[in-house]
């Protein structure tokens, strides 16, 4: 029964749905090779990284919830390019710590540093397609993993932050609202605003500190996306304010989040034991 | 006389509407000679590297040409060697080249052994095949007449607009004659520092021309934005449009990024006689699969270097056609660089690799389910893909062998299986489909019967067979 309170049993059940509805659903062509890379490069990477930080554990969840979701977005022709940027996506939780917690959720590193390097990786952010089936599905999968980590205020601030934005484009320009309702019901901004910006090792500890940080990647990603014409901005906006998270922590002080490994009594439901700051993971 | 701003290209926000526009300006996709097979059809091809866009806009446009206009949101004033007539005779080759195709393969004799292959049909159509300055319009009532060309048989204005209603009252006053609801779609784009690039027809001009049929127009320019406005197009349309997109890049194809890029179903095995129905197959095929992802994707139809093809529905376009069509980055060809005589179906990637990559997309949409413009982006996908359908005669030779009972039985069941196949992907009645797909060592006297499934037998007789 304690399996149950960590979130990120829920992630992966989610995100393994979510690879078979994307593949059998929404016909997405798989290759085998650039699967493999991704599971690889992540895993071996863990290993890597487990060794070098001397850490008695080899924690695998967290590792297979960041090469599903690569599975899931990074495209690619060649496994070794899906190897590479996985390799790098897990070795940065290793690689760039401050505060005794990792800078960046490691999906997203992973892809942004991809993108940048190469333009052999690609995101297919129109994939998901558009429609209320996304929304009812990330508010109801998302919504109950957030809340079991309890961190789902950077959520729904970022959706309502990001909403405020289209919205208030589209009345600016005279647009009919069909087309932010239209951008809203993308499944990747779901995916991104349920999975990505979600992740609480990466996200301020207080409340309030969530809520300006999930304002920042929003605006961020818009000038990006809507005045730099970048499809990838919500990617490159996460990846570059995810370190202004230290400053934000030092403005509004809070508790750490620490998964749950040792949630041992069957009552434990949610992760209830949330170490201070300063505590290593 | 006032001119209808033809709803030309529904693509490019080609604003441009008249009440009996009918499919007027951008052509029809796959039909034979004039024949149409996708009504309200335009192509657009959109080569584009480094930031760097030319846009060509084809124009089957057949109406009376003093009640031609068209008005085209773009990015920037453009100047007069920013305009281009393209040939009408590269698109056409273009279409060709990437349309849907079918490829059929012959059984051998059965009593010798085994097959192969053939010819590659087309849904395409066959192949078929600067001046100077125009009377100034006045600027006015908010509205500045940035540049004024005649290039071709087109007389072309550049404006810039403050607000939407100073923009429609000008149009007006000028003869243009615009759609109620344009203005609201006008005023986003005004908003968004977007110029308007607005054509009629220069009469003089287009005689000297010596061509009865209006000639493409490109454009050139620099912009961040990879997108083709559509929703001018759609604001006064009559139902569902079609557009097919054509894009020539460096690196890969070309996918939607607020929208779903599907594939077109390809590689199924259907009954033969559908080659004399190849037409009517794409387009309920077509219109099949749009019903399927309720109007709300966009086709990919192909997606190839254009060095080579395999099997070619027509030869690949030579590097003069494709700079022609704006890839600019191609090397100016060799003056031995004409296309080898290899015969097709088969090129060879030796013989004519070079930088550019085809994608042809296909969108049938409506303000509805495309409410906003189309936004692309280039990816390092360099993935073949072709919309194939694949025929496979049986052997109708004289033969004598004991293997050639078990081969019509084979036959007969792959043709049920072709039949099951093309009733799924178009919608067509089983029952007509069978009148017309049935093999001669069918059963003469019940050549439609259709073909129950098998009873599902209990797991005990499946094992002792009895």
């Amino acid at each position: 029964m304690h399996a149950s309170a960590d979130p990120r049993h829920f992630q992966i059940a989610t995100l393994f749905s979510l690879l078979i509805l994307l593949i059998f659903w929404r016909g997405q062509s798989v290759n085998a090779e650039v699967f493999c890379g991704i599971l690889t490069g992540g895993l071996l990477a863990q290993w890597a990284g487990t060794r070098r930080a001397r850490l008695a554990k080899l924690e695998l969840k967290s590792a297979l919830v960041s090469c599903l979701s690569l599975m899931l977005l990074l495209k690619t022709n060649h496994w070794g390019w899906a190897m590479g940027a996985a390799a790098f996506a897990i070795g940065s939780k290793f690689l760039f710590r401050a505060q005794n917690r990792h800078l960046f959720n490691p999906t997203n590193l992973g892809l942004a540093a991809a993108l940048l390097c190469t333009d052999q990786v690609w995101l297919s952010h129109g994939q998901w397609g558009h429609g209320p089936f996304w929304v009812l599905f990330a508010g109801c999968t998302g919504t109950f993993v957030l809340f079991l980590a309890r961190r789902s205020d950077v959520t729904l601030a970022f959706i309502g932050f990001w909403a405020a934005l289209l919205l208030g484009r589209a009345a600016y320009l005279g647009d009919p609202w069909s087309i932010p309702a239209h951008s809203l019901q993308n499944g990747a901004l779901l995916i991104f605003a349920f999975f990505m910006i979600s992740d609480p090792k990466t996200t301020p500890d207080a409340r309030l500190g969530r809520i300006v940080y999930a304002g920042l990647v929003a605006i961020t990603a818009y000038v990006l996306q809507y005045h730099f014409y970048n499809p990838n901005g919500l990617i490159y906006a996460l990846a570059f304010l995810s370190p202004v998270t230290l400053l934000i922590n030092r403005w509004a002080p809070g508790q750490t989040f620490r998964w749950p490994n040792n949630a041992r009594s069957p009552h434990r439901r949610f992760p209830q034991k949330v170490a201070p700051a300063g505590v290593a993971p | 006389m006032t001119k209808t701003v033809t709803a030309a290209f529904a693509v490019l926000s080609f604003l441009v509407w008249s009440p009996n526009q009918a499919a007027a300006f951008c052509g029809f996709y796959v039909a034979k000679a004039d024949a149409s097979l996708f009504n309200n059809a335009s192509q657009v091809v959109l080569a584009r590297h480094d930031n760097k866009t030319v846009i060509t806009m084809s124009n089957d446009y057949q109406g009376d040409l003093t009640e031609f206009a068209m008005v085209v949101p773009v990015p920037e004033v453009l100047t007069k060697d920013q305009i281009h007539i393209a040939k009408q005779k590269d698109i056409d080759h273009l279409d060709a080249y990437t349309a849907p195709r079918l490829v059929e393969y012959f059984d051998k004799n059965p009593c010798a052994p085994q097959f192969m292959y053939e010819s590659a049909p087309r849904a395409s159509r066959m192949m078929k095949s600067t001046g100077s300055a125009p009377p100034m319009p006045q600027s006015g009532g908010g509205v500045t007449v940035e540049a004024s060309y005649t290039v071709g048989e087109y007389d072309i204005l550049i404006l810039s607009a403050k607000d939407s209603g100073g923009l429609v009252s000008w149009l007006e006053t000028n003869n243009y004659k615009i759609p109620e609801n344009a203005g609201d779609v006008l005023a986003s784009y005004i908003k968004q520092d977007t110029k308007f690039f607005v054509a009629k027809v220069n009469l003089d001009e287009q005689v000297k021309t010596g061509f009865t049929k209006l000639r493409p127009l490109s454009m050139a320019f620099e912009s961040p934005k990879f997108m083709l406005p559509i929703r001018l197009g759609t604001v006064n349309a009559n139902g569902p449009q079609d557009l097919i997109i054509y894009t020539l890049t460096k690196k890969g194809r070309v996918e939607t990024t607020n929208y779903r890029t599907v594939n077109l179903p390809t590689g199924q095995e259907i009954p033969p006689y559908v080659k004399n129905e190849f037409k009517p197959f794409y387009k309920d095929m077509f219109s099949s699969a749009v019903h399927k992802e309720d109007m709300k994707a966009v086709f990919l139809e192909y997606a190839w270097n254009m060095g080579w093809c395999d099997p070619c529905a027509a030869d690949p376009l030579s590097p003069k056609q494709l700079r022609e069509l704006g890839a600019y980055w191609i090397d100016e060809p060799h003056p031995n660089d004409s296309l080898s005589p290899t015969p097709r179906p088969r090129r060879s990637r030796n013989t004519l690799a070079r930088n550019a990559y085809v994608t042809r997309l296909h969108v049938r949409y409506t303000g509805e389910t495309f409410p906003d413009d189309l936004r692309f982006q280039e990816t390092g996908n360099t993935q073949n893909f072709q919309a194939r359908y694949v025929l496979r005669h049986p052997y109708t030779g004289n033969a004598q062998c004991d293997a050639l009972k078990n081969y019509k039985r084979r036959v007969i069941e792959r043709r049920e299986k072709e039949r099951v196949t093309l009733a799924g992907l178009t919608g067509w009645d089983m029952t007509q489909i069978r009148a017309k797909s049935g093999l001669s060592f069918e059963t003469p006297t019940n050549p439609i019967k259709p073909v129950k499934p098998k009873p599902i037998l209990p797991w005990y007789k499946r094992i002792w067979g009895d």
